[in-house]
């Protein structure tokens, strides 16, 4: 269980701890106080976590898609760094690199792709990376981020590298295609 | 989990072993519950060295294991092998194995001065493994309440980023690492240390410097540290402890070896490379040290003169901006084909909204780097100068 915890919040990075019970997911979920709408998923499980959305169908460890919204004034887990309202894309996926390289938790971690986005309207970037954990199970982590006023919003989704990562990477772009902002600000 | 079971096995094994234990040399048997620490040390460092962290420089390695060789009795190698490594983490720490490996950060390495100090370093936690302190610590928790309180204290109690560190580390590279010994045993690796490199001709006083040096850093630098070596009161108990030691033992006699040039022409690299790690990290004071630091030895170098560009950009409090251009500017006279500085400067114009010279700046970086794995984003750039600029 403690690994389960500890995986999961090492994933969930900025969002910190699950906050909410869990609950059957399907649908349109909005939440006004975090400024963010998204379809999603029947046959999943959904709960609240300190700054966002955490959902998974077969368990955290399996699979898991987070959406999360991170005061850019606030520190991030690991590094020093903040964001910035005026930063370009490339520099806000540049800071998230930065929290995971000073995470010790992400072993053999490595970059493979980082490229801009749109993310409903909004310029932002894209990540892929993979890491390991301890007892050298390889994950694989697509990560969708951007920066709106004093927010960085970001959606991702975690999974074993092998056979888990694909069989929900369709369910977690439909997500993502779903992803609104409620206000601009 | 494990750890606690781990540790409650070898609590229960040991029942009423003695602590007096002599260090390894000649005529060395190992007992029951230290072939197990052995064991469990090997499994520790087996994830350790395929966790991506370890630096992997042999030519590194190899003088780094020269200089333990020099401070360790062929007797004593014998039993327990000594072996050191290095661990790319900016932080301020070394850590032993019971079974004579030794840890490294890259971030207590960069901070040294020469070969004395390193000398310093690697004997005190030589002395850990040698002693059998790992063994005496576990025999000495005489009950259970005060056993659990302590593995509490190793594994998560610390904040920091410590629970997160037990599970890379384990619970005896948490307790070395982390936690240290008790204070009479860390005091045998001072003493015992300092015999070890005076033993091998090291001028011991450079023993206290490397600490007061940390000290100093972690003072103007408000370092906060989860590790043995980055906290400040464990610092301070070493310098007590050399200058004491030395003014008992080695008053009036004269210093020894220094190597200063060999030693920072090793380290070098790590130097460079940890600087880009206090960078990730946003320490970028500490990064601009270990810069400059690297320049001192490299003065003509490019790149560090585009990482401390970088360091500026990042930075980006007032007046920076103006810093990180000079320094970009400075890497590209000392090196016109190394392309992350004219990304550097195509960056700050492209936000600064020159956008012809933005363009410029990052169609050079793109030439220059034909593989860049940003070349997405940068594409995207150079479209939007030309947008702007044709308007």
């Amino acid at each position: 269980m403690r690994k389960v915890i500890l995986i999961t919040l090492l994933l969930v990075g900025m969002a910190g701890c699950v906050t909410g019970l869990w609950s059957q997911a399907g649908g349109l979920y909005s939440s006004t106080p975090l400024n963010f709408s998204v379809d999603l998923p029947a046959g999943w499980m959904k709960s609240k976590i300190t700054n966002g959305l955490i959902i998974t169908r077969d368990g955290v460890l399996l699979q898991h898609i987070i959406i999360t919204r991170h005061d850019i004034n606030k520190e991030l887990p690991h590094t020093k760094k903040k964001f910035k309202k005026d930063m370009l894309p490339q520099e806000a996926a540049e800071v998230i690199i930065d929290d995971m390289i000073t995470d010790t938790t992400f072993l053999n971690f490595e970059i493979v792709e980082n490229t801009p986005a749109k993310i409903a309207e909004f310029s932002g970037f894209k990540l892929v990376s993979t890491f390991k954990n301890t007892d050298g199970l390889k994950y694989k982590n697509i990560q969708y981020g951007f920066i709106n006023g004093e927010w960085f919003y970001s959606i991702y989704y975690v999974a074993p590298q092998r056979y888990y990562f694909d069989k929900d990477i369709k369910t977690f772009e439909e997500v993502f295609k779903s992803f609104r902002l409620i206000k601009m600000t | 989990m494990r750890y606690l079971l781990f540790a409650l096995s070898l609590l229960i094994f040991q029942g009423c072993a003695t602590t007096n234990l002599a260090p390894i040399s000649k005529n060395f048997m190992s007992e029951d519950d230290e072939k197990r620490l052995w064991a469990r040390s090997e499994e520790e460092e087996d994830v350790l060295d395929k966790s991506g962290l370890i630096y992997g420089d042999e030519e590194l390695e190899s003088y780094l294991n020269e200089v333990a060789a020099k401070l360790v009795s062929p007797d004593t190698v014998e039993h327990i092998p000594i072996k050191i490594k290095v661990i790319k983490n900016n932080q301020l720490n070394a850590f032993a194995f019971p079974n004579g490996v030794i840890y490294i950060h890259t971030g207590i390495l960069a901070r040294m001065e020469n070969e004395a100090q390193l000398a310093t370093l690697i004997a005190h936690e030589m002395v850990h493994s040698t002693h059998r302190h790992m063994l005496k610590q576990f025999r000495d928790i005489k009950n259970k309440t005060a056993f659990l309180s302590t593995l509490q204290v190793a594994i998560g109690g610390l904040g920091g980023g410590v629970g997160d560190l037990a599970t890379l580390l384990g619970t005896l590279g948490t307790m070395a690492a982390v936690s240290g010994y008790s204070k009479g045993l860390e005091t045998e690796a001072d003493m015992e240390g300092l015999k070890a490199i005076v033993a091998a001709g090291y001028d011991f006083n450079e023993a206290p410097k490397l600490f007061m040096h940390l000290k100093k850093e972690i003072e103007e630098e408000k370092i906060q540290e989860p590790f043995f070596f980055g906290t400040h009161p464990r610092i301070k108990e070493r310098i007590k402890n050399y200058e004491s030691f030395i003014n008992e033992q080695y008053s009036g006699q004269k210093g020894g070896i220094i190597n200063r040039e060999l030693f920072l022409e090793k380290i070098k690299d790590v130097i460079f490379d940890n600087a880009k790690l206090d960078l990730s990290a946003g320490r970028f004071n500490i990064a601009k040290n270990g810069v400059d630091k690297y320049l001192g030895l490299n003065p003509d170098d490019a790149k560090a003169y585009c990482l401390l560009g970088e360091i500026f950009r990042q930075k980006g409090e007032e007046g920076d901006m103006e810093k990180a251009r000079e320094y970009y500017q400075k890497a590209i006279s000392n090196d016109p084909v190394y392309p992350e500085s004219y990304k550097g400067m195509g960056l700050i114009f492209f936000k600064q909204g020159e956008k012809i010279k933005a363009e410029d700046y990052l169609e050079q970086y793109l030439s220059l780097s034909e593989d860049a794995s940003d070349r997405g984003y940068i594409e995207e750039y150079i479209k939007q100068c030309n947008k702007e600029g044709g308007q």
